[in-house]
């Protein structure tokens, strides 16, 4: 129990800090190591559980190596009480929100999250370039970890890079893509593996980095994809599903690029335009031009509200992309091969512009 | 809260909006609930937010048009209940009421102002995490009602 974060130790910034101190005083023997290589940014990890050191591995997009670096951008700590002998993580108690959270981290120099069931407690120190995790017991992760692990430690990390993490899915041809936005349901995924299908490529059919210079660029943040059958079987055919393995809890395959060949995961694309999916069940699929005040109802709720501590800074990103790029309704056609065509030839036209 | 005599502002840090021109949208990230004001809508919250007061909006409208008053009166009651706005903070120079864009439009026959509500995003974030999530599957997916 030596080093074991104090049960009560005053305020939720406090206790954040003291997970933090804790965690970097510990002894990395005993930790599962990891190094990733994320698009410029390596992070050095250290996990108590060696199956979330594993689905990490697996599923975070690395980029080539770079040569070694002894001082990584991020250092996290992924523990579980129950493994290190810790006193379970505490539980917010009293009214709950998520800018409670924030402001009571703030003093402390954090950002953060909480997450009652699993109880989850993300802290993160801008100024230490340090992020801790501490949850109950091996295992004991939300649900939605594997799609995109070490979402929020990234969300905070890129944002003191001026990149920002965005809800939403891409498809590339030759370099030049779109950003497909729209909350859960819109079609996104399912446009997504219909244009792998056809031979396009992506970084990411849920969420990716998105750098503004001078253009607009898309990177992979994970490497998986997500569908349910019905979508697979339309996008891929009746038996694809078959390699899939399990569904997930939203009742989806997790699709994992080496389950693909190709991989249909490209370095990164640069974004020519933003397109909103609608199921429309149409014969022919069609664009229509919107505002940018549409996309941005599509673009920037989903990811604001899913990516905690940041909100307004991320509106804000969202709002400056919605006013660089053109913005369409993609009104899909219930055929995947057709929507896949619609949208190589958009891609191919965009590209000569 | 009644509009009264009070200049407003935009309810920050909860509260987020972006001017497109010809719309705005506007992000409450206490609720979860977002909202497009188009047209007149939009005018009037850049009436707002530049320090007019719904007092002298609503006074300025109901000696031409009663109709557009009152409706003028109900979207800002809306934009106040919603959370989107409150009572400002720092008072500042209040602006003639010939110059809201808001009035300018009515004036020459426009819509009356509209909130649209968006609130897909809410039901996840306010869902009391322990009492109302699947038990099998957790926050955040609700419970499925019986």
């Amino acid at each position: 129990m030596a080093g074991a974060p104090h049960p009560d130790p005053g305020s939720t910034g406090e206790y954040g800090s003291d997970v933090i101190d804790r965690a970097r005083s510990l002894d990395k023997s005993g930790l599962h190591a990891c190094c990733f290589s994320l698009r410029d940014l390596v992070v050095q990890a250290y996990f108590s559980d060696p199956d979330y050191a594993d689905l990490c591995t697996r599923n975070l997009a690395q980029a080539p190596a770079r040569a070694p670096q002894s001082d990584p951008d991020l250092t996290l700590y992924l523990l579980d009480s129950e493994s290190l002998g810790w006193p379970r993580p505490r539980r917010w108690t009293g009214e709950f929100s998520r800018s409670s959270v924030r402001a009571e981290l703030k003093p402390a120099g954090l950002r953060g999250a909480y997450l009652h069931e699993p109880c989850v407690w993300q802290f993160h120190s801008d100024r230490l370039r340090v992020g801790a995790q501490l949850i109950d017991r091996p295992g004991a992760l939300p649900l939605w970890e594997s799609g995109g692990p070490l979402r929020a430690f990234l969300h905070w990390a890129y944002a003191a890079r001026d990149r920002q993490l965005c809800h939403a899915a891409t498809l590339g041809l030759d370099g030049h893509g779109i950003l497909l936005v729209g909350p859960g349901g819109s079609g996104k995924s399912g446009t997504t593996l219909a244009g792998i299908a056809g031979g396009l490529s992506t970084v990411g059919d849920d969420y990716c980095l998105v750098g503004q210079g001078e253009r607009v660029t898309a990177y992979p943040l994970f490497h998986i994809l997500k569908q349910d059958p019905a979508g697979v079987a339309r996008a891929l055919g009746a038996s694809a599903s078959r390699a899939f393995g399990p569904l997930n809890w939203q009742g989806k395959h997790e699709i994992h690029a080496g389950m693909l060949r190709p991989s249909p995961f490209t370095g990164a694309l640069a974004i020519d335009a933003i397109i909103v999916p609608r199921v429309a069940r149409q014969a022919r699929s069609r664009f229509r031009p919107i505002s940018p005040g549409h996309a941005m109802r599509a673009l920037a709720p989903s990811s604001a509200f899913q990516l905690p501590d940041g909100e307004s800074r991320g509106i804000a990103f969202a709002a400056t992309l919605c006013r660089r790029l053109p913005c369409l309704e993609l009104q899909l056609s219930d055929h995947a091969a057709e929507i896949s065509a619609t949208l190589c030839e958009f891609l191919s036209r965009r590209r000569h512009d | 809260m009644p509009l009264d005599s009070h200049a407003f502002e935009i309810a920050a840090p909860d509260v987020v909006a972006e001017d497109f021109g010809s719309e705005v949208v506007v992000l409450n990230l206490a609720n979860g609930r977002y909202f497009s004001l188009l047209g007149v809508a939009a005018d009037l919250w850049r009436d707002i937010v530049a320090g007019h007061r719904p007092r002298d909006l609503i006074g300025h409208l109901l000696a031409r048009n009663s109709a557009s008053a009152e409706a003028v009166r109900l979207y800002l009651l809306a934009l106040l209940n919603e959370s989107l706005i409150r009572p400002i903070q720092v008072s500042r120079e209040i602006p003639p009421v010939e110059q809201a864009t808001g009035i300018v439009a009515l004036d020459s026959g426009a819509e009356p102002p509209m909130l649209e509500i968006f609130d897909d995003m809410a039901d996840l974030l306010l869902c009391d995490p322990i009492h109302d999530v699947d038990e099998d599957i957790g926050w955040p997916v609700k419970r499925t009602p019986v």
